[in-house]
């Protein structure tokens, strides 16, 4: 009995076993079957020579950009086919017999943020079927799901024909699959995301509906793709090389501002942005995004700035400063000023580096009475993001030594760093003293009038007498930096309080002694006459 | 057929000289009334500045060169090329949407505007202010308070005009608008904090 009963126990013990082992086996028969699909994934972009090479394909991007464009016989507006997609950023898939090719699309008037690709896939005679792809998941909810939930994920997608203008519904039960990384040659390019692998759709299971006839070898089976209406009459499915293949190719909400940003470019701006290093193109996206609401708007500072760039103006994107000066040796100057190291310089650089929101544009022209420089106080832009500008007069730069220019562009930049502090709305959180400047850039700007501007402008020039030292000693700084001789640092003083001619503070602060010690120190190097100890562009 | 062409010509020409002199006419009219016009304005502005600083006394700078003004509408007429660099000169001119300035900046006003360029000095016997003193060219203002205003320039039904306005560091172009035969500031456009030029003085 006791033997019967351990004869029993084993046998439920390996029937047990064989059981699990059996369930085992089903749980992981689909990842086992999928990799040995044997398919290349790799990022792929639509610019690349080699993508460029295909003919078919180019064609069929043709086709498609017409067919967006509305250039081809649309006769309403379609609001389906009403999307940009990125061309850039998409996934090449090859399995034993053909390919596609998948791209993510964004929508400026999206309803929903459902993931959605336009998907190129590859025909018997080499062209491509076009098809638009929804995924009932948002880009955000991505994440969320595992892998092997999006392995056993089934669900039911739509795919449009747009190359045979008629739109074909393509009913799909379609199987994500995980593909390893990297297939690294060809045309890559550079890939954001995990590069462990990605996801994948085998459509395995598809059928063309609403009485239209598909094209051939759509879908999962060729017998399906053929079949006329007839709902969801799945073809044999899902054999290695004969689906659909598409991967969830995905742009982020910053993916979508650079890329409505890209759309409002010029095609000599577009041009000139695909020169740019990657480095350069990172720091415009920075840009892009900090500004948001005002891209593509020729007040926005990146787009000034673009402008600027490709006329040859010096763009520090890094600093967010124009140097829109033409004359090459006085802005080697101006830009100079941003490399001095002193107190004064280091806080105007973390001002307008590390902000987002405030720009600098240093630029020449003709000045009223030819007077050195000018700051206006006009918010260009949004109070989101808005640039100073700044212009020096041509005649004066003719003339005046580099020790003047420094002098004159520190001078406009304490202009630039107040207007900052009251727009940000930090000016009287850096100093309480500063509550009667706060509220003469309030009513100037209220109403900008002479009886509102003379307040703002006394009040201005006398909040600059706390940076007088320090710009001072920025200019003794760089007179160090640049070896000019004899300058000391009540020369350095005396040049700082020069810039400070005309204004109630000079005649207020300065004894009559200093005041001619200082206009006349101004005087000299503005106009390089001796005893001048800078020296003047030649 | 010799006297029909005499008589045409005879009535051409007369036709002409009638056009002729209403242009003149006009012309003069309208040089007569913008120059008692430029003194309205200006003494307006010099009453103004003397009463934010009625301690101190005003130089008035003699050359009413306008210039600057002109400069700028010639920007914004070049600029009507481009509707996008039209758009980003107005912001940074502070030229916002509204009647007044739909009325001044557009293409029937341009021509008229930059034509009336000027440079010449200011009849101070026309200025009705106290304490106003006239600076004369180059001299030296260390200390001095110093005012400079432009002749202005109108537009063609004359009901606003343009002057441009400098005072210590500040300067920008002022609209006028002319309501019941007197001159209201309107707005300021163009507003500048100057870093003026210093001038060498012997000690």
């Amino acid at each position: 009995m006791k033997k019967t009963l351990n004869y029993l126990f084993q046998t439920v013990f390996v029937l047990v076993f064989i059981l699990f082992a059996s369930c085992e086996k089903e749980l992981y028969e689909q990842p086992i079957q999928n990799s040995e699909r044997n398919l290349i994934v790799k990022e792929v972009s639509l610019k690349s020579e080699i993508s460029k090479s295909n003919s078919k394909l180019m064609e069929a991007v043709n086709l498609l950009n017409q067919e967006i464009k509305g250039e081809t016989n649309r006769v309403v507006y379609d609001s389906i086919l009403n999307f940009y997609f990125d061309d850039e950023r998409g996934l090449y898939i090859e399995s034993a017999d053909k390919h596609s090719y998948t791209f993510p699309i964004f929508r400026t008037n999206a309803t929903d943020n459902k993931i959605e690709n336009v998907l190129f896939d590859q025909k018997s005679d080499g062209g491509y079927n076009i098809y638009l792809v929804k995924y009932d998941i948002t880009k955000d909810e991505l994440p969320n799901y595992t892998k092997e939930q999006l392995e056993l994920l089934h669900k039911e997608y739509r795919a449009i024909s747009v190359t045979n203008r008629v739109r074909l519904e393509l009913i799909c039960v379609e199987t994500q699959s995980w593909v390893s990384y990297p297939h690294a040659e060809g045309d890559l390019v550079g890939y954001s995301g995990n590069n462990l692998g990605h996801w994948v759709t085998t459509s395995s299971e598809c059928g063309w509906v609403s009485g239209n006839t598909g094209p051939q070898n759509a879908g999962g089976g060729d017998s399906a793709s053929s079949s006329a209406g007839g709902g969801n009459s799945g073809g044999g499915g899902g054999t290695s090389g004969s689906g659909i293949y598409t991967g969830i190719s995905t742009l982020s909400p910053d993916d979508i501002i650079i890329k409505e940003f890209i759309s409002t470019l010029t095609p000599e701006e577009l041009e000139w942005y695909r020169d740019q290093t990657e480095e350069i193109k990172n720091l415009i996206h920075e840009l892009v995004l900090n500004e948001p609401n005002s891209v593509g708007t020729p007040q926005s500072f990146i787009k000034d700035a673009i402008t600027a760039a490709m006329q040859g103006v010096d763009v520090d994107f890094n600093n967010h400063v124009i140097f829109g000066i033409t004359k090459n040796c006085q802005k080697e100057i101006v830009k100079s000023i941003f490399s001095i190291s002193s107190p004064f310089t280091n806080l105007i650089k973390q001002t307008f580096s590390l902000n987002e929101k405030v720009n600098i544009k240093i630029y020449n022209g003709v000045n009223p009475g030819g007077n050195p420089a000018v700051t206006s106080p006009i918010i260009f832009g949004t109070s989101d993001n808005y640039t100073i500008n700044i212009k020096l007069d041509n005649d004066y730069l003719d003339t005046a030594t580099n020790l003047s220019i420094v002098a004159v562009v520190l001078h406009e930049l304490v202009h630039a760093y107040l207007t900052y502090l009251y727009i940000s709305g930090t000016l009287v959180a850096t100093d309480s003293e500063y509550n009667t400047l706060q509220n003469a850039f309030m009513t100037f700007y209220n109403n900008m009038t002479p009886d509102t501007f003379d307040p703002l402008d006394n009040e201005i020039h006398n909040a600059m007498d706390n940076f007088m030292s320090n710009m001072a000693n920025s200019i003794y700084n760089y007179s160090a930096a640049n070896s000019i001789a004899d300058v000391d640092v009540q020369y350095c003083i005396d040049l700082a309080w020069g810039t400070m001619t005309g204004t109630s503070l000079f005649e207020d602060s300065l004894s009559n002694d200093q005041q001619l010690i200082s206009n006349n120190t101004a005087a000299n190097e503005q106009d390089n006459l001796p005893p001048a100890k800078g020296t003047p562009c030649e | 057929m010799n006297k029909t062409i005499y008589h045409q010509l005879k009535e051409l020409l007369v036709s002409s000289s009638i056009l002729f002199l209403t242009l003149f006419m006009l012309s003069f009219d309208f040089f007569v009334q913008t120059e008692n016009d430029d003194y309205l304005i200006l003494n307006k502005i010099v009453s103004e500045v003397k009463n934010r600083n009625h301690k101190k006394p005003i130089y008035i700078e003699t050359n009413n060169n306008n210039e600057f003004v002109v400069l700028i509408i010639k920007n914004l007429k070049e600029a009507q090329k481009n509707e996008i660099v039209l758009d980003s000169l107005k912001q940074s001119y502070n030229i916002d949407d509204n009647i007044v300035f739909e009325t001044i900046f557009n293409k029937n006003e341009y021509d008229l505007l930059i034509s009336q360029k000027a440079n010449f000095n200011w009849n101070m016997k026309k200025i009705n202010t106290e304490n106003i003193y006239l600076k004369k060219n180059n001299e030296i203002n260390l200390g001095k308070l110093v005012l400079t205003v432009s002749k202005p320039i109108y537009v063609k039904n004359n009901n606003y005009a343009l002057v441009y306005y400098s005072f210590k560091s500040s300067s920008g172009i002022i609209v006028y608008e002319k309501k019941e035969n007197k001159w209201i500031q309107f707005k300021m456009i163009c507003p500048m904090l100057i870093q003026q030029k210093a001038k060498y003085i012997k000690q």
